[in-house]
């Protein structure tokens, strides 16, 4: 089904560095005889060094988005999860005390200004 | 909302950095990394507590590609799939190394590396290869890591990795000469 990707495991085990010593010796000696496969561990050498070219960081403030994100799901589940009751008791201090101390249940914003 | 999305973010934030190389560089065509990198949190954290395997990074990774499989569905879009002729023809000309006609394909890639060339050629690739270079040479995913994000075998991520970067420098040789020397 897949019989190139087979033919080629040998080959791709050894520039992984995968292969045991014995195995590794035999492949640079062939190597060395077989101009073909050379040009082959060259051309991998040079793909690879070209994707890492692609490398780049994440960008400022992305762990930041991504966590709030997550906070904001979690919000959501835990509101999901909280009896009815909880909710409308927690609502209804909220509206008729109008304090927003510690252990209040007012009302909060679920979802980022950008959704 | 409790310790657990605490624990979550612990254990995933960690890995922002391979997540986001992964969404940079399988984010359909408008579709912003930033957002998808958005969406496969969203979805681990929905997953969280399920059997994720061995590696959360790996798991993450897993995510990552399906959350970017189902954004181009959703936008009935096929991504990768312009004509080699014309992307290689809008790449930037690559410097050819000496000006030799018929250089060894190392030396005139190497020579003239360009990020936005290697990005083009990168989108020709066959999704299979194109995948494996992502995981494994951009993000640095390792070998077993990538095997587990995409459920096949060990041998066939670095097949596949092999045959992905030869056509990659094949690819990044052929611009080079066509554009160097033309």
């Amino acid at each position: 089904m897949d019989s190139p990707d087979r033919q080629h495991q040998p080959l791709a085990g050894f520039l992984a560095g995968k292969l045991d010593a014995a195995k590794a010796r035999r492949w640079d000696e062939h190597l060395l005889e077989r101009g073909q496969c050379w040009q082959a561990v060259r051309e991998n050498r040079v793909g690879r060094l070209a994707a890492q070219l692609l490398r780049e960081p994440a960008p400022p403030g992305l762990a930041d988005r991504v966590a709030f994100a997550v906070e904001v799901a979690a919000a959501g589940r835990a509101a999901a999860q909280r009896p009815a009751g909880v909710l409308a008791h927690g609502g209804g201090s909220a509206r008729a005390g109008g304090c927003a101390g510690r252990g209040s249940r007012a009302p909060r914003r679920l979802w980022p200004a950008w959704l | 909302m409790g310790a657990d999305h605490r624990a979550f973010l612990e254990a995933t934030l960690p890995h922002l950095d391979v997540v986001y190389q992964v969404a940079r560089r399988t984010a359909g065509d408008g579709q912003d990394p930033e957002d998808l990198v958005q969406e496969t949190y969203l979805r681990a954290y929905a997953a969280f507590g399920s059997d994720r395997g061995e590696h959360t990074r790996a798991w993450l990774a897993a995510i990552c590609l399906n959350a970017a499989r189902s954004e181009a569905r959703r936008r009935r879009r096929r991504p990768r799939e312009l004509p080699a002729s014309e992307l290689l023809g809008a790449l930037p000309p690559l410097r050819a190394a000496g000006g030799e006609a018929a250089a060894d394909v190392a030396d005139v890639v190497i020579a003239g590396l360009d990020a936005r060339a290697v990005s083009g050629c990168l989108a020709l690739l066959p999704e299979p290869q194109r995948v494996c270079i992502v995981l494994m040479d951009v993000a640095g995913y390792t070998a077993a890591e990538t095997a587990e994000a995409l459920g096949c075998p060990r041998g066939t991520v670095l097949a596949r990795v092999h045959h992905g970067r030869r056509r990659l420098a094949g690819l990044l040789a052929e611009a080079g000469v066509s554009h160097g020397q033309s």
